[in-house]
């Protein structure tokens, strides 16, 4: 899989391509909107992660750029303003998601990991581990092909733990994916903990191996 | 005191004492004109009577003379001569039962070679009747001219001062968020002229301060956005690093504090946001149905913290508002509920026709009540960013809703009117 990532904010980058990396990416990176100009025309790519704001240009006219040249790139827009206009031009011009800085790099993975899913039709809505099947279509977790009943968001929280495998996500990172738009109104995010609790319990009662790791007081891991 | 009432005052208590002091002046002088004809009178009355009384030639004559005239009297004199005198006094009326003042001569006369004593007198019951006609007519018309110069006074005034009580409501009602056109009404007094001008200019600097503060605070914001990225990705990559546990607690309070950061940098964004009117666009918002998704959304953290809580659904009333203000706006009250409930508290929504009011038990306010929906305004250790009620407060601000704080035995109380 290979994914350009357009971002003038040199150690921004390098941490997005740091953590893609250690998920069988392969990353290229454009700092200014020549250099993305010219990689996009030369290069096919599975996804762009695409800064707004660059050295040189408006991100936004790359996108159109992309679309009038009829790639099939899915692209991410990240960007620093947040403002509604940009994130309603943005998809309306052709972007697949939008994601406003900060951004934890574990939701970055998740949303990476959704659109080239979406993108490569067959086999790839279906996770395996071991006897552990995710189906993200259905939104059907088994175990040895028997049903793990879980709620909405026990799915959404193995999902976005499976996605991120063997990597630490801090608790927040968790509790802002799940509570999505609404993240800002909670105080705290010690549901996460009731969360993973149940989930733990129904995968262990489904006779599934114990993935999921508790890293201190700081996150959770799902090894494989 | 108004400006109209002081200069009013100020004619009117000038107005008094000269009435004071002219119509007594006035009538002293007019009585004195009128006191001085009358001694005339009484002179010419000697003179004449002294030419009569030279045709008396018996003490008969004298007498019918004298009972003709009742207001003359001749009586013979014993003692000494004395000289005329003129004097003021009461005598008994026995036609109109009154005692009456009259103005006497008394002098002395010769008839037939013996000394007589003449009084004279002229009744003043009519004089004083009429100088006490003139005085009050006199004070009337005096208090007319006072009374017409008051009004002409007070409409000119309150015709001359108009533009400055225009301008002076159109600076009460001017808020600089919503417009910074003061539009004042053009005078042709000067001074008023100046007046509109240095206001003019004092609100466009103002708004120019207030549009590069906003513009501030945006910049900043956005410009925040890019190093906190940094920071938090570069955390989340050292979080990778198979941390020992004294490692992992550095690195979670770190991430909880960038978490805060992030949030506390949004909430100024959504501020600056509502501020620039970027939620336009509105529809009709049930909010009823609204509070029970919301309540809905925040029941697993009211749960833990162990608050039952209540709607009391009285009506669903329609409000337009931008949706996702309307959803801030309630959950950042919902919010502040949970948050300041005391341990076994609870809270309250009571959805009426044109209110929306929260309300839970709590302590007093560590803030000043009036202080409550200003930025930053928190009690020591909570966990909010500090902006959730400002926020709430811009947002009733703009959309012509009303949002006020009450604390009423032991009860903080929210509520929306529309």
């Amino acid at each position: 899989m290979k994914i350009l990532v357009i971002e003038d904010e040199k150690e921004l980058a390098k941490s997005i391509v740091h953590y893609l990396h250690g998920s069988d990416y392969r990353c290229e990176l454009a700092s200014d909107f020549h250099s993305a100009s010219e990689k996009i025309s030369l290069y096919q790519y599975d996804c762009i992660l695409l800064d707004i704001t660059l050295p040189g240009g408006h991100g936004l006219d790359l996108l159109r750029e992309l679309k009038k040249k009829n790639k099939k790139e899915s692209v991410i827009i990240i960007s620093a303003k947040n403002s509604l206009d940009d994130k309603i031009n943005g998809l309306e011009i052709g972007a697949d998601d939008y994601l406003p800085k900060p951004f934890h790099l574990a939701e970055l993975g998740a949303r990476v990991k959704a659109l080239i899913r979406r993108n490569h039709f067959g086999g790839m809505s279906i996770l395996q581990f071991d006897q552990l099947t995710l189906d993200t279509d259905s939104k059907l977790v088994s175990v040895s092909d028997q049903r793990v009943e879980l709620t909405k968001s026990e799915f959404e929280l193995l999902l976005f733990l499976a996605t991120n495998k063997n990597k630490v996500i801090a608790k927040e990172a968790i509790g802002e994916h799940l509570s999505g738009d609404d993240a800002d109104r909670f105080d705290n995010y010690d549901f996460v903990y009731s969360h993973i609790k149940n989930l733990k319990k129904k995968l262990a009662e489904a006779g599934s191996v114990d993935y999921i790791k508790t890293v201190y007081g700081l996150g959770y891991k799902f090894e494989f | 005191m108004r400006l109209l009432h002081r200069t009013i005052l100020s004619y009117l208590t000038y107005s008094i004492i000269v009435l004071l002091i002219v119509v007594p002046i006035f009538y002293f002088v007019i009585n004195t004109i009128f006191i001085r004809e009358v001694d005339e009178t009484l002179a010419v009355q000697k003179k004449e009577i002294q030419i009569r009384i030279k045709g008396i030639k018996s003490e008969d004559d004298l007498r019918t003379w004298i009972d003709l005239d009742g207001n003359m009297s001749i009586e013979p004199l014993s003692g000494k001569v004395q000289r005329d005198s003129i004097y003021y006094i009461n005598s008994y009326d026995s036609l109109t039962q009154e005692e009456e003042p009259y103005r006497v001569l008394s002098t002395v006369i010769e008839i037939n070679g013996k000394p007589y004593r003449l009084t004279t007198r002229i009744s003043l019951l009519e004089s004083e009747d009429l100088i006490r006609a003139l005085a009050t007519t006199q004070a009337a018309a005096l208090l007319v001219l006072l009374i017409g110069l008051l009004f002409i006074n007070w409409r000119l005034s309150k015709k001359i001062w108009k533009p400055f009580y225009d301008t002076l409501e159109k600076l009460k009602k001017f808020e600089m968020e919503k417009s910074n056109q003061l539009n004042l009404k053009k005078s042709n007094v000067k001074e008023f002229e100046d007046l509109n001008a240095a206001i003019k200019q004092l609100t466009e600097r103002d708004f120019k301060a207030y549009l590069s503060q906003k513009e501030f605070t945006e910049n900043a914001a956005h410009e925040m956005q890019t190093p906190l990225a940094v920071f938090q990705t570069k955390l989340e990559l050292l979080m990778q690093t198979r941390p020992t546990e004294e490692q992992a607690k550095l690195m979670e309070s770190l991430s909880e504090a960038t978490t805060r950061l992030a949030r506390l940098n949004r909430a100024l964004l959504l501020l600056s946001k509502i501020d620039s009117e970027q939620f336009i666009e509105t529809e009709q918002v049930p909010l009823l149905d609204l509070t029970v998704k919301l309540t809905e959304l925040f029941r697993h953290e009211m749960e833990a913290k162990g608050i039952p809580f209540q709607i009391e659904n009285r009506s669903n009333p329609w409000v337009r508002i931008n949706p996702v203000l309307m959803e801030i706006l309630l959950s950042n009250l919902i919010t502040n509920a949970i948050r300041h409930n005391p341990f076994n508290g609870n809270i309250l929504i009571d959805v009426s026709e044109h209110a929306w009011e929260i309300s839970n038990p709590g302590s007093p306010l560590q803030i000043l009540p009036q202080r409550i929906f200003d930025r930053f305004q928190k009690g020591a250790g909570t966990a909010g960013t500090g902006l959730g009620l400002a926020i709430a407060k811009k947002i009733t601000d703009k959309n012509g809703l009303a949002l006020d704080y009450q604390y009423f035995k032991g009860t903080h109380l929210f509520s929306i009117r529309f």
